[in-house]
């Protein structure tokens, strides 16, 4: 079974947003004009870092991390997070009671909490295409190929490959939580 | 009694709880749509079904894309499999179908107003109560001899249904069109790349047509280039360039953005130069400066291809001329001066330095007189002036980056135009150091595709119609390949003895509001456009397009002219009509990729929509001329011609069926792979037509001013004088674009800002801290100049004292001097989604300027007060 | 880029607040019933903790999105706080109930229903854990630095015995009829004990909040936002000069001399102060419940 993880090479990225909107529009996460929320499974982390004028934007689609030590799995009181065998963090919406622990939880505030179903939610990497042999809408859709996703554990998959050669890391590793989604040439 | 209509019950006369139990209007679309999304979702198995079918986007230009089509419904976009696109589109494609094509507040059903003009009250309304209405105003004018008095304002070519077909409409009923937005968005750059390089070129270099994959460093002001860029290769949308982009910054291409704001896009670059707004000529002469100094400029194009060497007159700076009026340059051969011959020949000497005496009159070469002019600017003078939060070095480094990488090199001022009231004189400025460095078709540099489909307008003739009224009238080129009547406002002052304004520009605005004002217009029909905001001096506009007697607005989504109209129609969308569109795009494949597309439709119109082109053949025929109109097949029989013309054998049905028709054929530079259509024949460093139809003109309006004069100048703007007085600039976001991209549910929430919040206003942080202002504050803004006394140019400054409030985010990516709002990030009708309220509205705070020939509007021309009113 | 939580709101400061006002009547009555004193006190904090906990409870629920899965909740007590918690308070709650019912029955008696000791025992561990464990719920949430410390436990801890004995004067003082007299010697206690909790929790408080501003980016804006920012207003009036000061001075006040007279208003005043104080505090915490940034620069 495939471990999943995911590179997004940022010198790839032009800072469209297209993998926001596509994975909004297609998961059918409420609009924010409609459920007066913003929520997103992919977040566009965009800190503007220095003092003027030596000042840059750095620019970074955060999704759900998939830590193989996940800070929401553990503090779930159901079970509704778990990790699958394909190293996904999955959701099952049908445990969840809404207690909200879970996104308090993630440092990587990947998930939101939907008033409306009352439910938590979070990015599966698209559990379901992978499955039927397709790619996310965020890895499909990128205009700059910039995200790829595959097993981490085979050293030969284009994913392995990138983290290896352009020396992909993690957003803070020093809290522990091994995360399956990596960066490279941040800038 | 005469409550405002709220957003709701707006929502509900445009259709969703009209007719008991009928399932009408795009609510209920979008519940269907989701439902098939989420089956979809459920089951990829099931994603096989549907049918991707061949259309364009039309949320910035109009980039090929495939929408998959299940129930007559789109449940997927993806772009066309042709360079540069290769399956991609950007997130305004997406914005697009699901934020405007399905969003639940679409105006789906022909509206009346019920209350005053603006008040936003409308109830529906039959199509054929707006035609008979449109029609019957029509006739009133047609019978008092005026049917000029109604126009046309047509926006976006990209978003406006056969913009062709408009033009013959309005031909044929003799009332006015006009392409009022388009000088706002870049009227005056075409008119100056028309002096200096020559109509034939002003298109490519408006554009931003160059050769990236091989250009090795560039200087960018502003545009928030990349993403919100016209592309190279002229007209495709910004997903078209992020591909390139990308190969070129690969293959090592680094830029510098000059702009007083670091866009969102912006940040992109390798290094970010902040410049106070309307400096820019400044900088762009210490460049020079540096280049002439340290000889890093092309000697041999300067001499080959442009009239560096013409001669003028020290004292005057008129040109020298010989008996027969040729232009002349000094042969140092024969130590005379002889006549300039066109391009091609390496001609004459620069003569920096160095004056000649010809029958007793001093002169110097255009170059000679230039390099003398702008001695003054060196380096240290620019970071003085233009307030460069840097060490002079930092222009000496980007000089020599310019000048030691040349040719393969861009200095380019960016798209959009008339952003202050020098802004003429700074393109023309921006020119010149283009000039220098001899970056015109070599590789690198600019670059004019060598073919291109020519598909000329598709009028039809006598005898598919009947003879054309007023067979004498003499139509001439307007903007995008279109024709319009000599007669016309935008016109007339264009082909005046002298011409009052270039040619090339594509509107002259203020020629309409004043018309409005003596009552020369009297009923309005837009499309594809918000010239009620887009123009600059909202309170001059909402004046004009109040006294109107009839306003009739085409749209989809709400927005201010939408609330300002008599009659709201239900437009077709952009996927539910067809359109044929022809370019030339530069690939990351590094070839010319001439293309004919169509945009087709994919799907349905919604509700009670149709194409404003079956609208006005309604309301043609009401007048008695159906015979004009009513046999014009606009699904193919228009197009079919148009691709005969430009001598292609497929048909406007293929291209619908089976995609574009794109060519790959390999970049070739060649500069004179077209004649060079100036009076002296060459790329024009002086510019022989400013002296000659302005500067020098004794009937010219302009004669002696310095925004007209023929070589490049620079003219101060007005400054904002005390330590709470700021520019108010406004700039584009990647994610959205014009207004197609406004209002729409999905490009306006707030997750896909990232860290550039849309609706604030900017503010410098450390500025900012001056004044007591903190992150997320309230201030009020207000227009305080430029007034009317301040410069010639300013035409009308009703706006002056306007002031509204806003929230207020702080940057480090802003220059000191200035304000930001993004552009048309906030708007005043109430029919729109709230959020966009939260902004202001930027033309509020831009006087109207004019500028001399060139025609810009400074739309970034706009001093404030601003102060802390509340958190 | 820094932002607060908004997740955990009022319902769940009201339920902290109530768990650790529970835990804290419970521990008093515990206290006199151990002493075998003020008897009067121990029905008191009895009637009190049942009602407090439940009300708690019930407010735990109403917030989750999903109330009719709520047994769900009970399924991880072995790893998550959630879990422990639900079961925590449910045990608590069914040997609250059960005093309280067996009080409420034999109310006509003047004893006190007898139980025996390991029934107190366990509820008085049942009511430390309680208050204990709502600082530690918020503590092991990881990515919000201004609670992911051993210090709020302490501090909750503290507050519910405070706020608890608050609780307890407060009824005894609406319901104190004729036992008024007896319950005096009660009072001194308590408000002795009480001054030592304020003084204890000012201390915690000022240390807290200092070593939370001397700590990182996301932990020192949590503790600028309750000291100078948008909860300023909550923390010193409603926290600071309602919940800690004014009742501090009153008890001390009244603590002059050998015996307490109980003025009726003063102790009502200060009770509620001392209840106002306690929830201020929980929503304080919550409220200012900033994230950790996330950064590739580590």
């Amino acid at each position: 079974m495939a471990r999943y993880g995911m590179v997004i090479d940022l010198k790839k990225c032009v800072r469209c947003r297209t993998c926001y909107i596509t994975c909004k529009i297609f998961h059918n996460i409420p609009n924010e004009f409609d459920s007066g929320h913003s929520y997103s499974r992919i977040k566009l982390v965009e800190p503007e870092v220095g003092k003027y004028p030596s000042v840059h934007r750095f620019f970074m689609p955060v999704h759900c991390m998939h830590c193989d030590e996940a800070p929401c799995v553990n503090v779930c009181p159901t079970g509704a997070s778990y990790i699958g065998e394909n190293g996904i963090v999955h959701f099952d919406t049908e445990k969840c009671i809404g207690c909200k622990y879970c996104i308090l939880a993630c440092p990587y505030q990947a998930r939101y909490y939907n008033h409306e179903t009352g439910l938590a939610d979070k990015c599966d990497f698209c559990a379901d295409r992978l499955e039927a042999g397709l790619q996310p809408y965020c890895v499909e859709k990128c205009i700059g190929n910039a995200i790829v996703i595959g097993d981490l554990d085979d050293p030969n998959s284009e994913v392995s490959k990138i983290i290896r050669t352009e020396g992909a890391v993690p957003l803070s590793p020093h809290l522990g939580t091994k995360p399956k989604v990596f960066y490279c040439n941040i800038k | 009694m005469a409550h405002k209509l709220s957003r709701r019950s707006f929502l509900k006369w445009t259709g969703i709880s009209v007719g008991g139990g009928m399932v009408l209007g795009a609510g209920s679309n979008q519940l269907r749509l989701s439902n098939l999304v989420l089956a979809a979702d459920q089951a990829p198995a099931q994603e096989e079904e549907g049918e991707w079918r061949h259309t364009a986007c039309a949320m910035c230009l109009m980039c090929p894309m495939q929408v998959k089509v299940k129930n007559e419904k789109i449940i997927d976009v993806q772009g066309e499999d042709i360079y540069p696109w290769k399956g991609k589109v950007c997130a305004k494609a997406f914005g697009g179908i699901w934020g405007r094509i399905y969003a639940p507040d679409r105006i789906l059903h022909p509206l009346k107003r019920v209350g005053e003009r603006g008040e936003g009250k409308f109830v529906r309304c039959t199509w054929d109560e707006v035609i008979e209405a449109t029609a019957n105003k029509i006739k009133e004018y047609m019978d008092a001899g005026h049917p000029e008095w109604y126009e046309t304002w047509w926006g976006c070519p990209v978003q406006t249904d056969n913009m062709y077909f408009l033009h013959y409409w309005a031909r044929i009923t003799g009332t006015s069109i006009s392409y009022m937005h388009g000088q706002i968005c870049f009227g005056d750059n075409t008119a100056e790349k028309s002096i200096t390089f020559g109509g034939n070129r002003a298109g490519d270099l408006v554009g931003g047509t160059a050769d990236y994959l091989n250009c090795k460093y560039a200087v960018i002001a502003a545009q928030n280039f990349p993403g919100s860029v016209f592309t190279p290769g002229t007209t495709c949308g910004s997903s078209a360039f992020f591909p390139v982009f990308l190969k070129a910054r690969e293959n090592g291409f680094k830029y510098t953005l000059l702009d007083p704001k670091l866009t969102d896009s912006g940040a992109l670059a390798n290094e970010w130069l902040p410049i106070k707004p309307g400096t820019d000529a400044v900088f762009a002469m210490a460049v020079a400066n540096v280049l002439l100094k340290e000889k890093l400029y092309d000697e041999e194009f300067l001499l080959t291809y442009t009239n560096a060497a013409q001669l003028i007159n020290s004292a005057t700076k008129e040109a020298i001329k010989d008996a027969e009026g040729n232009y002349m340059l000094w042969d140092g051969a024969s130590n005379a001066a002889v006549v300039l011959t066109e391009a091609g020949t390496m001609q004459g000497e620069l003569g920096i330095g160095t004056t000649y005496e010809i029958n007793g009159v001093k002169c110097q070469t255009a170059l000679g007189a230039w390099a003398q002019d702008i001695a003054e600017y060196t380096p240290d003078k620019a970071i003085e002036i233009c307030e460069i939060p840097f060490s002079t070095d930092k222009i000496y480094e980007i000089a020599h980056n310019l000048g030691y990488n040349r040719p393969a090199v861009i200095f380019s001022g960016g798209f959009t135009t008339g952003r202050y009231a020098n802004w003429f004189q700074v393109l023309r400025c921006y020119s010149a150091v283009n000039l220098l460095l001899g970056n015109i078709e070599r590789p690198g540099g600019w670059y004019f595709p060598k073919k291109k489909f020519n598909v000329g307008t598709g009028w039809p003739t006598y005898p598919e119609v009947p003879e054309y009224p007023d067979p004498e009238l003499q139509v001439v080129p307007g903007a995008w390949a279109n024709l319009v009547s000599i007669k016309s406002l935008d016109k007339v002052p264009c082909y005046s003895d002298p011409p009052k304004y270039h040619p090339a520009t594509v509107a002259l605005p203020w020629e309409h509001f004043d018309a409005m004002r003596a009552g020369k217009i009297k009923a309005l029909f837009s499309t594809a456009e918000n010239s009620a905001i887009t123009q600059v001096d909202t309170t001059l506009v909402y004046e004009c397009l109040h006294g109107l007697e009839l306003i009739v607005v085409g749209e989809q989504l709400p927005k201010e002219f939408v609330e300002l109209a008599d009659y709201v129609i239900p437009e077709a969308s952009y996927v539910e009509r067809n359109h044929l569109y022809t370019f030339t795009s530069l690939g990351q494949d590094g070839k010319e990729h001439p293309t004919a597309m169509m945009r087709s439709a994919a799907i349905q119109p919604q509700g009670e929509s149709k194409p404003v082109s079956w609208f006005y053949t309604e309301v043609g025929k009401r007048l008695g001329l159906g015979d004009y109109f009513e046999n014009i097949d606009q699904q193919y029989g228009y197009w079919d011609p148009m691709l005969k013309k430009a001598g292609l054998s497929v048909t406007s049905k293929d291209l619908v069926e089976n995609g574009p028709y794109s060519e790959s054929i390999p970049m070739e530079y060649d500069v004179l792979s077209m004649p060079i259509p100036t009076p002296s024949k060459r790329f024009e460093f002086y510019s022989n037509e400013l002296a000659e139809n302005c500067y020098y003109h004794p009937d010219s309006p302009w004669q002696s001013m310095e925004y007209v004069h023929p070589l490049p100048v620079y003219i101060p703007i007005v400054k904002p004088q005390n330590e709470d007085e700021f520019y108010l600039i406004s700039g584009k976001a990647t994610w959205h674009q014009k207004n197609a991209t406004q209002d729409n549910r999905y490009l306006m929430e707030s997750g896909i800002e990232g860290g550039c919040p849309y609706t604030p206003v900017y503010l410098n942080a450390e500025r900012a801290a001056e004044l007591g202002i903190k992150e997320n504050d309230v201030i009020e803004i207000e227009c305080i100049g430029p007034v009317m006394s301040d410069e010639v140019c300013v035409h009308d400054d009703s706006n002056i004292g306007f002031k509204d409030t806003v929230r207020v985010h702080l940057s480090e990516g802003l220059h000191p001097a200035v304000a930001f709002t993004h552009f048309a990030a906030g708007h005043k009708s109430n029919l729109m989604l709230s959020k966009v309220r939260e902004g202001i509205v930027h033309s509020e705070f831009v006087p109207l300027t004019v500028e001399p020939y060139g025609g810009g509007c400074g739309k970034n021309y706009s001093i404030v007060k601003i102060r802390r009113v509340g958190v | 880029m820094l932002h607060a939580q908004t997740m955990w709101g009022w319902p769940i400061a009201w339920y902290l607040f109530l768990a650790g006002v529970s835990a804290g009547t419970y521990i008093v009555a515990a206290f006199w019933q151990y002493a075998k004193k003020q008897n009067y006190l121990v029905k008191i904090g009895i009637y009190l903790t049942a009602p407090c906990l439940g009300l708690s409870i019930f407010l735990l629920w109403i917030d989750l999105g999903q109330r009719f899965k709520f047994p769900y909740a009970f399924l991880r007590p072995h790893e998550s706080w959630i879990s422990i918690g639900a079961w925590l308070l449910t045990l608590f709650f069914i040997l609250v109930a059960i005093q309280w019912l067996k009080q409420f029955f034999a109310r006509k008696q003047e004893q006190t229903p007898d139980y025996p000791g390991w029934v107190w025992v366990a509820g008085v561990i049942l009511a430390f854990l309680t208050a204990i464990y709502t600082g530690i719920l918020l503590g092991v949430a990881q990515a919000i630095p201004f609670w992911n410390t051993p210090l709020l436990p302490v501090l909750f801890l503290v507050s519910a015995l405070s706020t608890g004995i608050g609780a307890v004067m407060l009824m005894a003082v609406i319901f104190k009829k004729k036992q008024a007299a007896d319950i005096e010697e009660g009072f001194h206690l308590m408000a002795k004990a009480d001054v030592g909790m304020i003084i204890f929790e000012i201390l915690c408080i000022i240390f807290y909040l200092y070593f939370m501003a001397k700590s990182g980016v996301a932990a020192s804006a949590s503790a600028a936002m309750i000291v100078s920012g948008p909860l300023a207003v909550i923390f010193w009036l409603c926290f600071a000069v309602l919940g800690l000061i004014l009742p501090l001075i009153m008890e001390l006040n009244s603590l002059q001399g050998s015996t307490v007279k109980i003025n009726v208003t003063q102790t009502a005043v200060m009770s509620v102060c001392l209840l106002i104080g306690g929830l201020a505090l929980r929503y304080i915490i919550l409220a200012a419940g900033i994230y950790e940034s996330v950064s590739p620069f580590l």
